[in-house]
């Protein structure tokens, strides 16, 4: 019986090509404009999220217990702790990185003012924290290298260069003096923020600078694009065994960002709320044209006994599979155009390209591919088409036979 | 061409709920995209204001060390100069001289490094409004012969109230260090909460004081402007006659500000196009529709003579009238609820505390520079334009015979 | 970090006891005002010069950490500490010279100064920053006193004195509570409130013992109140009072080549 059904609404479909391809292609377009506007914001989201977090918190962050509360140079963790092979191995996982994070005083002797130092593996973090295109003197400092980069901002403050030198002091682990003097191998730019006053060495010179051979405050897991952070933090959590020590994602770390980003979500979420009432619109438009050219076929379909319910199950069949072929369509029509705007972003330019460049966020605009906006706006296209469906229902629910043959 | 006028709008109403979806369509399009841009833009002049009005002012002169070096001896070079310049100026209402040093602000428990603002009451009202902005106390009351305002979030942290005592360090210009304990006078929320959680106000001759000086020492100069757009020109005049100082505009003082006005025009430029975009597919697909069905009568049309370019303009005005109707309509509404909001405010304090980590007001007033009414309804118009090519080009394409056979 | 400037009274104790005032011997407490009381035990602490060496025993949850050093002090302002041990940090040099504070360090082999930003830091990782070495208060004349008692700590018969600062002076606290020994006027115990009336940190002397021809506490502990399982310890291994010592040993020159 269903079946039946089924082969009728498919037929009638096809019988009015016409019809079907503008139902199809309304909801299919509409799909294609939610699906890239979301695609962008995600992107745009993301890309920030991004910026922000790869460099220094890490999207999971491993320290120990105390450090949480206390990030004090006592509270580091030995790396043999974990098994960082492991953490590399999970699925989704685009990188490990252990790090050194500490306050020092920075001086030249005459000028002096407090720093912080970042010990990082250069092999893997040059192309993570983006130090290369940072980069404006020098070069940039290696694994094992006893040279450091300082920033632009520090550079001016304490007028030095390249190949001048930099002491550095402060307490290492277990109230050991960590001091050094270093040649400033590299200069990167950074004008601003927290990270403007900032000392990069190797992780190694690091550890031997505070006493700490063997030990890192932190290691930082980071995710490819898209990937499910809950689910990763979910096995890093169970990799990370030992008692004193604690996987965070970014979300427990800074708090702060994730209200931030909520509010970003926000305005978000209005526009794209503008862009479906628009669209959900069209897609009526279509459905109410749909039946109005069909009320007289209905009225016969009514005259020669067929019953209400079969009618209404058709249409509604019909109406659906429509959708279903929209939505199939759309999300497979907008994948060539994200994928090729994914890959030429579209540059920017102006004040607010230079800000980002120093806040080290790539000046471009972009979309993603991320499997969840598809779902998402399938969903909700979905969802305003059986809500609207319901126009259809209500009037053929309240159809009489000869008024619909007469009104054609 | 009226007649044509007069057939495409009796055209349209034949199915009236379809031209009345499509209108209505439009009209929420518009007026929901105008409410949105509204909203933004209110909230983007809100912050701007609000950065302007409590912390920038519209320029700022300091030495060029400052920059990157705030401490006690990078003083500017030559205030009179400065100052003489300022005076003479038609454009400055107002501009108020700071002392600013970093310093130690300490209690029993705890310490934490604090920017020092030391100003002249009086003088800072006329340019600035911290002072305006104290949540408790007073900016500066007599009863203390020293003391200080602090932000609501810092006096929280470090569980202090009015009255309290606190201890201010900092370097003298002789480079040693000295400290002094201040009262609490005045608790302030300025909407950017990390701002106040860095800032403190101290009266200037206060700090004098403390540091035993019996000459002004002055860091930083804030000028208010009467026109805002005039900043650039107002600081090339300044630079004329200072030499050994810079001048800065707001939006040089702050790139984020500057960051921030630029992607709201890209994303408002992105939104306004989107937003165009699925109308303008909305009004394609509708007219494409209503033109096959109305096959026969085109067909017959054609038939008994009618030029395919008359056929052509009747289609466009067809869907123009979507436009016309629906653009003015949705401007207006748009126009009103702005306006609405404008006197009344948006209320979001659900997300109060992320709004003011970005130094923004939680109750937004809208704001919409009138040009942009005209710039979408106009839009909307070469929108309904573009769309009507597609439909009457089909249409025109059809063959009077076989158009008059199909049904 | 948070640590009570009052530490800076008895550091100074600590280096520069000396005995210009001869303590009385005579007690009655009933008449004897408290100013001069809390004076004589000041008095006790402000010091002409001294050499020592002493043993410094830092406590945190995870670990203990020993070092020895040794101070040369003369007057209020000038104090000159060498690290000996541990071996990693030997030579690291430390002068205060009034309100500044210098580092020497061999690794680097440069002298540092620390500018006003970190002054609020630990020193040498203890329970005291930098700031309270350097910070001046007067028990006697920044205070109103109260007697609140007598009680015995560590063995000694002490009154318990209660100081409240005057509204004219640059204290932090809210109030202080000393224990004065009521026959050698040394400072048994010392708690730091906060102007909420809390406790902030608590200062424990003991072992008192005939050291460089003086008696005086050999050992002090500095226990910070929210941070029960962490302090820090001072333990004198020798004094030498009313040395003296030439001018020049205050100086960042000589400071880069301390014998000790």
């Amino acid at each position: 019986m269903i079946l039946q059904f089924f082969k009728l609404a498919w037929r009638n479909i096809w019988r009015n090509k016409r019809r079907a391809i503008i139902t199809i292609s309304s909801i299919s377009i509409s799909l294609m404009f939610v699906i890239f506007l979301l695609q962008m914001q995600k992107w745009t989201w993301m890309n920030q999220l991004d910026t922000t977090l790869s460099g220094y918190v890490g999207y999971i962050q491993i320290t120990d217990t105390a450090y949480v509360e206390e990030k004090s140079m006592d509270n580091m963790f030995e790396t043999s702790q974990l098994d960082l092979d492991k953490l590399k191995a999970i699925k989704g996982v685009r990188g490990v990185y252990p790090r050194i994070q500490s306050g020092v005083l920075a001086s030249i002797g005459i000028r002096s003012k407090s720093a912080g130092v970042m010990g990082i593996q250069p092999s893997i973090d040059v192309e993570e924290m983006k130090l290369k295109e940072k980069l404006s003197e020098g070069e940039l400092i290696e694994d094992g290298d006893n040279e450091i980069l300082i920033t632009n901002q520090m550079a001016k403050f304490y007028q030095v260069k390249v190949g001048d030198s930099l002491i550095l002091f402060g307490s290492g682990y277990q109230g050991f003096t960590a001091a050094g003097n270093y040649r400033i191998k590299g200069i990167v730019r950074i004008p601003a923020g927290d990270m403007s006053n900032m000392v990069y060495m190797s992780m190694q010179e690091a550890q031997k600078m505070f006493a700490a051979n063997g030990l890192v405050t932190s290691v930082l897991v980071n995710i490819d694009e898209g990937a499910d952070l809950y689910k990763i933090h979910e096995e890093v959590k169970s990799l990370v065994t030992h008692p004193n020590l604690i996987a965070r994602n970014w979300e427990e770390v800074m708090p702060e960002l994730k209200s931030g980003m909520e509010l970003d979500t926000v305005s978000n979420q209005m526009i794209a709320g503008v862009l479906l009432l628009v669209v959900c619109f069209g897609i009526f438009g279509t459905i109410v044209m749909m039946y109005s050219e069909r009320i007289f076929e209905f009225g016969i379909l009514l005259s020669i006994g067929m019953r209400k319910r079969s009618i209404l199950l058709i249409t509604l069949l019909e109406v659906y599979l429509l959708m279903l072929i929209g939505v199939g369509l759309g999300c497979l029509l907008v994948t060539p155009i994200l994928l090729w705007m994914n890959h030429n972003p579209i540059p920017l330019t102006g004040n607010a390209a230079d800000t980002m460049i120093e806040y080290g966020i790539d000046p471009i605009i972009s979309v993603g591919l991320y499997p969840s906006e598809y779902m998402s706006s399938s969903f909700i296209i979905i969802l305003l088409t059986v809500i609207m469906s319901s126009y259809v229902i209500f009037k053929i629910l309240r159809l009489k036979p000869l008024e619909a043959m007469k009104k054609h | 061409m009226k007649t044509l006028i007069k057939i495409a709008w009796r055209n349209c109403w034949k199915s009236p709920l379809r031209t009345s979806i499509v209108i209505s369509s439009i009209i929420i399009g518009v007026w929901s995209s105008i409410f949105l841009m509204g909203f933004m833009d209110g909230m983007m002049a809100s912050r701007k204001n609000n950065v302007i009005n409590t912390r920038l002012g519209h320029l700022q002169i300091h030495t060029p060390e400052y920059e990157f070096d705030p401490n006690i001896l990078n003083s500017v070079k030559d205030p009179q100069s400065v100052y003489k310049a300022l005076d003479n100026h038609p454009n400055i209402i107002g501009y108020t001289d700071r002392f600013v040093t970093e310093g130690i602000l300490k209690t029993a428990r705890e310490q934490r490094g604090v920017k020092i603002n030391g100003i002249d009451v009086e003088k800072d009202r006329t340019t600035l409004l911290i002072t305006e902005k104290a949540e408790q106390g007073t900016f500066f009351s007599d009863e203390y012969k020293y003391p200080v305002a602090i932000g609501d979030k810092m006096a929280s942290e470090l569980k202090v109230g009015i009255g309290d005592k606190v201890s201010l360090s900092l370097t003298k210009p002789d480079s040693t260090q000295t400290s002094k304990n201040f009262k609490v006078s005045a608790i302030f929320k300025s909407g950017d909460a990390m701002y106040d959680n860095y800032n403190i106000f101290v009266p200037k001759e206060a700090i004098y004081k403390v540091i035993k000086t019996d000459q002004p020492i002055v860091h930083e100069i804030v000028v208010k402007l009467d026109d805002i757009e005039k900043a650039d020109l107002v600081k090339a005049d300044l630079l004329q006659t200072v030499e050994k100082d810079t001048v800065l505009t707001w939006l040089e003082a702050d790139p984020y500000s500057a960051y921030a006005e630029d992607s709201y025009g890209m994303m408002i430029f992105v939104l306004m196009f989107v937003i165009i975009g699925a109308l303008l597919f909305g009004i394609v697909n509708t007219v494409v529709m209503s033109i096959l069905e109305r096959k026969r009568e085109i067909g017959v049309l054609l038939a008994i003579g009618m030029t395919k370019k008359k056929i052509r303009t009747m289609i466009a005005i067809e869907s123009m009238v979507y436009g016309l109707v629906g653009g003015p309509i949705g401007v207006l509404l748009g126009w009103l609820t702005t306006s609405y909001y404008n006197k009344n405010g948006f209320d979001l304090s659900n997300y109060g505390e992320a709004m003011e980590s970005y130094g923004l007001d939680t109750v937004v007033y809208f704001n919409l520079p009138t040009q942009y009414y005209f710039i979408y309804a106009g839009l909307i118009m070469v929108a309904t334009v573009i769309g009507s090519l597609y439909p009457a080009k089909i249409a025109t394409r059809l063959n009077p015979i076989d158009a008059i056979r199909s049904i | 970090m948070k640590i009570s400037g009052i530490i800076t009274l008895m550091l100074l104790g600590v280096f520069g006891m000396s005995f210009l005032f001869p303590v009385n011997e005579e007690r009655t407490p009933q008449s004897e005002d408290l100013k001069e009381i809390i004076r004589k035990a000041e008095n006790r602490m402000e010091g002409e010069s001294s050499i020592a060496s002493m043993k410094i025993t830092i406590v945190r949850p995870k670990y203990t950490r020993d070092m020895t050093l040794k101070a040369w002090t003369k007057g209020d302002d000038y104090s000159l500490m060498y690290i000996m041990t541990p071996s990693r940090d030997q030579g690291t040099t430390y002068l205060k010279r009034s309100k500044e504070i210098w580092y020497y360090l061999p690794s680097v082999e440069r002298n540092i100064k620390m500018p006003p930003s970190m002054m609020s830091q630990s020193w040498m990782g203890t329970d005291m920053s930098n700031d309270d070495l350097v910070k001046r208060t007067s028990m006697a004349n920044d205070f109103t006193h109260k007697l609140l008692g007598s009680e015995t700590i560590d063995g000694h018969d002490c009154h318990k004195i209660q100081l409240i600062p005057k509204e004219s002076a640059d204290v932090i606290w809210g109030k202080i509570e000393i224990w004065v020994d009521k026959k050698l006027y040394n400072i048994m115990k010392q708690k730091s409130y906060d102007e909420d009336m809390e406790l902030v940190n608590t200062m424990n002397a003991s072992n008192v013992k005939m050291m460089g021809g003086e008696e005086i506490p050999t050992k002090m502990e500095i226990v910070p109140a929210d941070k029960p399982n962490q302090k820090t310890v001072m333990t004198y291994l020798s004094i030498q009072f009313n040395v003296d010592i030439p001018d020049h040993y205050f100086t960042t020159q000589y400071m880069t080549k301390v014998k000790p």
